[in-house]
């Protein structure tokens, strides 16, 4: 009996429980979970498990979905899950900056940003989803939500054997992503075409949708209205043709405005200085492969501690 | 007295469900406020060869405030070579540590200004384990009319060795950076190589004729972007972005396209809401 049809009894029962292990790895790991040393560090410096906070950000940001289940709303100050990368990305735009001279004030990006309750478009909801396909950070192609997948929140510590694309977990990169995404449903909101582009076209090194058009704006620069594009309320304006063109802006544009906000304005003591860094780097990456046209700056001084 | 108990149940249940709504409502359309702390100010670490990880863990979570005391260490070891084949170790695609650290083993590298870090630079710069966009193939979306977020980090990672390369700056390292503006398969890559040349050489003339004319000829108009830093000076630099486009109107973008407007669609399924909590062993405020 102990070994009648082929297989052992015990090999059986291993593969069985091997299969319950995996299938409980799969539920409770959605994406690959752990947390950099610099994501580690900004909770620190917000009150990442405050949960009135959490409850705040979690609603006004839409992440409300049951697709969070298995992404860590139930553990909800686990900065190695997606949920709580979330709400550090959400913070880190609370924190950027609000000087003068900047694109655009940190108010603006927050309302923008917010999925429910804003001026700039209507009630989205951000979806959690594991793979659109090699390296897509985020998606939102069904009009009421935004899904955002594993690149931006696997944690690449463990060495793999096919490189590829690495992932873009960066906190800047996330958070922009957030802003990026928002910026389709204002476009929707005030009959914009919000796809992106085909590529590669032009400047624009990206595949199939992934370019965008580049609105050149200076920081600070004066609109036509009296206001500058720095004073809060300037993003939500359009089309005040300015003395270099259009005042507008497209998703890659208004995440690289952000980047470049963070990266040379973002606070010297709140804020980890390799955020800053990963900042320059991602934006100056964006600025020179997702724009059919070329955008004409580069962020930042390329030195190896700016 | 059962129908009274029943409908004291329904008002209880209605009057929780009340609260929990105007609880709901009252967070909506406010702006939450977050509050900020001072990242605590670390104790510098030697760097050395058995100190790189801790070193880079200390760069990686300490406030730009501390930069200084970065540099002030490695110039302490600039000049050692173990110190220098360390750092390079850790350069890889298949061991990333994550985006982050790579930056930041590069900048170590740049930082030192040691020719022996040059090889190791241009093997990374140049790797076939990470391709660019221009060298894949398989990206493509799902949908049919995708709104997505893609990024190049192969490129990324390769645009800051050679800003590194160029940082070094040796008769050497100039010759890797005028190569890759011409020849590096990546756009990026290309341009902050075209970037990190002129800035390492005052730009001068003399490096905007070089970059140029090794540039490839529809390239060529990007040698000497203004860059926003800093210490910019913001009236300059506008002055200088109107320009581009005043001398490129090729590169000036068209009207953005309107469209009718469409109510935005649901999702294919009913949506079921979740709760964040707190795991069974976090609550406590950090």
């Amino acid at each position: 009996m102990k070994n009648t049809k082929g297989f052992p009894r015990f090999v059986l029962g291993a593969v069985a429980a091997a299969m319950v292990l995996v299938s409980a790895v799969i539920l409770v790991h959605a994406c690959t979970d752990g947390a950099t040393t610099t994501e580690v560090s900004f909770t620190k410096a917000w009150p990442s498990c405050d949960q009135d906070l959490i409850r705040q950000l979690w609603q006004g940001w839409g992440v409300t979905d049951d697709s969070w289940n298995p992404a860590g709303i139930s553990d909800d100050c686990n900065e190695g899950l997606p949920f709580a990368k979330v709400m550090n990305a959400i913070a880190l735009i609370g924190g950027s900056p609000t000087v003068a001279g900047i694109f655009h004030q940190r108010g603006d990006y927050m309302l923008e940003s917010r999925a429910v309750s804003t001026p700039y478009h209507d009630d989205v909801y951000l979806r959690f989803i594991q793979d659109h396909g090699a390296g897509v950070e985020a998606q939102s192609d069904a009009g009421d939500h935004t899904d955002l997948d594993c690149p931006i929140f696997n944690f690449p510590g463990v060495p793999t054997p096919s490189p590829g694309n690495p992932n873009a977990e960066m906190l800047a990169e996330r958070s922009a992503v957030l802003i990026h995404e928002m910026w389709h449903h204002w476009q929707d909101a005030h009959d914009y075409d919000s796809s992106h582009m085909d590529g590669p076209q032009g400047s624009c090194t990206a595949a199939a949708g992934a370019c965008d058009w580049f609105y050149p704006h200076a920081p600070g620069s004066s609109l036509p209205d009296g206001t500058n594009s720095d004073q809060i309320g300037s993003l939500n304006k359009t089309n005040v043709v300015n003395d270099i063109g259009l005042y507008f802006h497209s998703p890659y544009q208004i995440m690289t405005e952000f980047e470049s906000d963070v990266a040379i304005f973002g606070s010297p003591v709140f804020m980890p200085f390799a955020i800053r860094q990963e900042a320059q780097n991602v934006g100056n990456v964006h600025l020179s492969s997702n724009f059919v046209n070329g955008a004409g700056f580069t962020i930042g001084n390329p030195v190896p501690f700016p | 007295m059962k129908y009274l108990i029943d409908r004291s149940v329904q008002l209880c249940l209605v009057g929780m469900l009340c609260l929990t709504v105007g609880c709901a409502k009252k967070d909506k359309g406010k702006l939450p406020t977050i509050s900020f702390v001072q990242l605590p100010k670390q104790t510098p670490v030697h760097l050395e060869v058995s100190t790189v990880d801790k070193f880079v863990d200390w760069i990686s979570t300490m406030p730009s405030s501390q930069i200084s005391d970065v540099k002030e260490q490695i110039s302490l070891v600039k000049s050692e070579s173990t110190v220098v084949d360390a750092v390079a170790a850790k350069l890889s695609f298949r061991n990333l540590g994550s985006y982050g650290r790579q930056l930041i083993y590069l900048s170590i590298l740049g930082e030192m200004k040691n020719e022996r870090a040059l090889r190791p630079l241009q093997d990374y710069l140049n790797s076939r384990e990470c391709p660019v966009f221009e060298e894949r193939t398989t990206i493509h979306p799902v949908s049919t009319a995708p709104k997505m977020s893609v990024f190049d980090a192969c490129a990324g990672l390769k645009a800051a060795a050679i800003n590194m390369i160029a940082y070094i700056n040796s008769p050497a390292a100039k010759v890797v950076v005028v190569k890759t503006i011409s020849d590096h398969a990546s756009r990026s890559v290309r341009l902050s190589a075209m970037n990190a040349y002129l800035y390492n050489n005052g730009d001068s003339a003399e490096a905007v004729a070089t970059a140029r004319q090794h540039a490839r000829p529809e390239e060529a108009k990007f040698v000497g972007l203004p860059r926003l830093a800093p210490d910019t000076d913001r009236k300059e630099f506008a002055a200088r972005l109107a320009r581009f486009y005043t001398e490129h109107p090729e590169e000036r973008p068209p009207q953005p396209k309107q469209v009718a407007r469409r109510k935005p669609e649901k999702g294919p399924h009913e949506r079921v809401s979740a709760t964040p909590t707190a795991g069974p062993s976090r609550g406590e405020a950090k």
